[in-house]
């Protein structure tokens, strides 16, 4: 029974995981927008997710030009964003581009929240057989 | 690891960017400084970012000022010989600030400033949604 109900919650909580990891990458790129040479870095969530639920977390390079690195913390692949405008000072920080996939991981996160919530009222339901 | 990150990442670029409009507001300050040489003339201040690398964490720690350099753009020198600051030959030397690169400097300022305010706000929203789950 255990089990079941770690199963109930697992791809949803793999996903937070995941998704809090990319937003503090994305909010590193925000903060560092007027770094001199600063690269902007991101996950590629798709690849990650498919590891993650496989219980592989091997390097997954969607593009010929994403330079993976091996993440310490997660095995999470991070890739140098491929930027349309890079500054004269080496920058490749589009404050646009952060900030529309900021709120896009953090409208992820939520619907993962939302998903846990209904898992949790579904099973009050059934425990108090109402 | 996690959302809590974005507080520290986020807080040190206000930080950076406080003190960056610190710097302009001293800069447009001066920008009427008056000085007897062109050596202690008053030059405009930038600051240098630089990213903060910690690595024992996946991601970056945030960002900094690393050092502040002086523009090296030329000082104006004028003629005042009746001025008190007038060197022997009668020249002042005005500050090398350029009013209007101080304000789009502040305006990119102040706009980093204010998109990291809402990045932590988002961080904020996301943590306490986290918290209240099963509510």
């Amino acid at each position: 029974m255990i089990n079941r109900l770690n199963d109930l919650f697992y791809s949803s909580e793999k996903s937070i995981r995941l998704q809090s990891g990319r937003l503090e990458l994305l909010a590193d790129n925000i903060a560092n927008a007027q770094t001199p040479g600063y690269k902007a870095r991101d996950l590629d969530f798709r690849a990650l997710m498919a590891n993650q639920l496989s219980g592989t977390a091997e390097l997954n390079m969607t593009h010929s030009s994403h330079l993976g690195r091996q993440d310490a913390a997660n095995g999470a692949p991070e890739a140098y964003r491929i930027s349309t405008r890079i500054e004269a000072d080496g920058n490749t920080v589009e404050e646009e581009v952060e900030q529309a996939a900021f709120s896009d991981a953090a409208l992820r996160y939520q619907v993962s929240l939302q998903f846990i919530n209904s898992s949790i009222s579904k099973l009050r339901l059934a425990i108090k057989g109402e | 690891m996690g959302l809590s990150t974005v507080y520290r990442i986020s807080g040190s670029a206000l930080n950076a960017q406080s003190r960056h409009l610190s710097l302009i507001a001293n800069n447009i300050a001066n920008a009427q400084s008056i000085s007897g040489s062109e050596q202690s003339a008053f030059r405009s201040m930038r600051p240098v970012f630089s990213e903060i690398r910690d690595d024992m964490l996946a991601a970056g720690g945030g960002v900094a000022i690393s050092r502040v350099s002086a523009s090296d753009s030329p000082i104006e020198r004028q003629r005042a010989p009746e001025h008190p600051l007038a060197d022997e030959d009668g020249f002042i030397y005005v500050s090398n600030v350029n009013l209007v690169e101080e304000m789009m400097n502040m305006m990119e300022a102040s706009r980093s400033f204010q998109a990291n305010v809402e990045i932590l706000n988002t961080a904020k929203d996301l943590l306490t949604r986290t918290l209240s789950l099963g509510n």
